[in-house]
């Protein structure tokens, strides 16, 4: 059968264009997430959105480590034991993206180089602005958002909520893209997927340090053991586990993201990062000044918690509608220049989702829609003809 | 939501896993992140240990009252060495605002004081961002200060808030006579939050009235290695000083 809308031609069987993804038959479940096809577009799930090249399978492996992690790290919390607690909360994130970095092999020839630069970088980065704001600038303006909003959200002063909420989201937020945006420039990195990757990395790393740097009197205050407040630090300790790293990491990923833009080469600095970059922004200030804010109310932490997954979960959706529509988007162009892709399968493969069988020149599978852009390296390496090194995207 | 459908069984194909495409299986995954996990914590224990300050006994200074060898405190800022007296000692000239609450309590605000909030039976004020003082009127059935001080403090910083919360033994001020009952202590703390934790020291200043009202002073300050500044200690002194002073006048 034809696509309507790539005017390829298709097996019978087929339920998605095998060239532009597009469903092509009444019956074809529709909104497909293209990245992982077991999965919604508008769909809330962690794994599959900041790790688009693990499939059905790996992501489960994933998953289970964090929420083992999370449990021993809940766990440690609820003793008191928060030295411990906080150093491992604060680096799961980056730490799990690290094992998914090596287990995709991503970037294969220069992954020590290459992830060694963006953590520490970013790091480095995370440090200077972090103590910029709260021990070298603005060494009192923190004391005061905290005391005086005792009495109530009528005592914030605006002023520091201003520089705490607004100013640092927005300095955080361009020493988060700079790293991240250097390397999405370099051509053996301009694929959208690996810009998404390396947003969503220096912002979990930024975070991590922000952590560790903000958490320190708490780590070295000689109380290895805290009796009192633990309710408190069980959700701050979720809040730093998840919350904050995937919040800085995917809103990061979104303005790199738009940096590369969906084709070969990278776009850079266009009206559409701006406006990503923006929302980038914007979230964490939402974030902030959210968290901030309900920090005078009764169960402040709790909401804070609350209001930080709702603006999780919008990050979420935005990343998983940006790179479907980027996936289909870049197909679609190749497909209507009928001419050979390095992004297409060049042998017969299976697909990584449901072990279906991938046609020669697909870039889906026909069968459950799977972008064969997003299967890992290794995959891709034995489908297609791109190289990573030098190869086009 | 699966797209599975009958065409794609025929076309099944004995591939290989797709966990092939891989580096790692299931279990190493897993295994690697939560040892990573562990060692970060290891490293934070560590850390912990290393550069950990020593919260063993030691003396902290109390204002107006002999120094108990017994408290368990580390090292805090120096608080103000003049106990507040009750009277209107507070020097008219630097005063820029009063403000009054509850029972007449009044708090005459040297400049550089500013009010952060304020209601019928409280106030809060502050002084750029080195201290800030929380001054409330209420009642109390007990004629004692020193035994309600504990669960007062406890009140003031609920665990919702705080974490670690040490304090010394409340003591009597000396020099209150028109009271039925003063206590103070002090303490040590951690405010907790979403953002940022941060280490707070402070006072709590007790005064129990014959018709059973109480006047409860608490300044706190960010806890550093440095002492209060004298520019912020004279006129906390004073400030308490009035607030006492016409809390006491109205008993």
């Amino acid at each position: 059968m034809e696509c309507t809308t790539c005017s390829n031609r298709n097996p019978e069987f087929a339920f998605f264009c095998f060239k532009c993804g597009k469903p092509l038959r009444g019956d074809t479940p529709r909104g497909t997430y293209a990245a992982s096809a077991g999965e919604g577009v508008h769909q809330f799930a962690l794994i599959s959105t900041v790790m688009p090249h693990s499939s059905r399978q790996t992501a489960d492996g994933y998953r289970w480590a964090m929420l083992i992690s999370a449990v021993l790290i809940l766990g440690l919390t609820a003793l008191g034991l928060l030295p411990i607690a906080i150093a491992s909360a604060a680096f799961l994130v980056p730490m799990t993206y690290l094992v998914y970095i090596y287990d995709a092999n991503l970037w294969e020839d220069t992954p020590a180089r290459v992830v060694l630069t963006l953590f520490m970088f970013t790091g480095v980065l995370a440090a200077l602005v972090t103590l910029a704001f709260f021990e070298w600038i603005f060494p009192g303006q923190f004391a005061e958002l905290l005391t005086a909003g005792r009495t109530g959200i009528e005592g914030v002063p605006i002023g520091s909520l201003l520089i705490f909420a607004v100013l640092l989201p927005l300095v955080a937020e361009i020493a988060k893209n700079a790293p991240a945006v250097l390397l999405a420039r370099r051509p053996e990195f301009d694929d959208m997927i690996d810009a998404l990757t390396f947003g969503v990395a220096a912002g979990a790393a930024y975070a991590a340090f922000e952590t560790i740097i903000l958490f320190w009197p708490v780590i070295t205050s000689g109380d290895f053991r805290t009796t009192g407040g633990l309710g408190s630090w069980l959700l701050i300790v979720a809040n730093l586990m998840v919350v904050k790293s995937l919040i800085y990491g995917t809103a990061t990923g979104i303005a790199v993201a738009a940096f590369s833009g969906k084709g070969a080469g990278y776009d850079g600095f266009t009206r559409f990062y701006a406006g990503n970059f923006a929302m980038a922004a914007g979230a964490n200030v939402l974030y902030w000044v959210g968290v901030r804010l309900m920090a005078s109310a009764p169960f402040g932490s709790a909401l804070g918690l609350l209001w930080g997954v709702l603006v999780l979960a919008v990050l979420i959706i935005r990343v998983r509608v940006m790179l479907h529509a980027a996936l289909l988007d870049a197909a679609l162009e190749d497909a209507t220049t009928n001419m050979t892709s390095s992004r297409e399968v060049v042998r017969q493969s299976f697909c990584p989702e449901c072990e279906n069988i991938l046609l020669v020149g697909a870039h889906f599978c026909v069968v459950c829609g799977a972008s064969v852009r997003s299967t890992s390296t290794l995959a891709r390496k034995h489908m297609t003809s791109a190289s990573r090194n030098g190869g086009t995207a | 939501m699966s797209a599975t459908p009958d065409m794609g069984d025929a076309l099944s194909a004995v591939a290989s896993a797709a966990g092939g495409y891989f580096k790692s299986s299931k279990q190493k995954t897993i295994a690697l992140i939560v040892a990573g996990v562990v060692v970060l914590g290891v490293l934070g224990a560590v850390s912990s240990l290393v550069f950990g300050g020593n919260s063993e006994a030691t003396t902290v200074p109390t204002p107006g009252v002999a120094t108990d060898p017994g408290d368990v405190f580390e090292p805090v800022p120096e608080t103000p060495s003049d106990t507040p007296t009750p009277g209107p000692t507070a020097n008219p000239s630097t005063t820029t605002n009063s403000v009054t609450i509850k029972d007449g309590v009044t708090f005459n605000l040297p400049n550089g004081w500013e009010v952060i909030s304020k209601g019928d039976t409280f106030i809060n004020i502050h002084f750029d961002q080195h201290c800030w003082l929380f001054g409330t009127v209420g009642s109390t059935q007990s004629t004692d200060a020193i035994a309600v001080a504990p669960s007062i403090l406890r009140d003031l910083l609920p665990d919702a808030k705080y974490s670690n919360v040490r304090f010394s033994d409340p003591k009597p001020i000396e020099g209150f006579d028109s009271f039925v009952s003063t206590a103070m202590l002090h303490y040590q703390a951690t405010e907790t939050d979403l953002q940022s934790p941060m280490p707070v020291a402070g006072l709590l200043h007790i005064f129990i009235r014959h018709d059973g009202e109480v006047l409860i002073l608490n300044p706190e300050y960010p806890q550093s290695e440095d002492p209060l500044p004298d520019r912020v200690i004279d006129p906390l002194v004073s400030i308490e000083a009035g607030a006492i002073g016409s809390f006491g006048g109205l008993g």
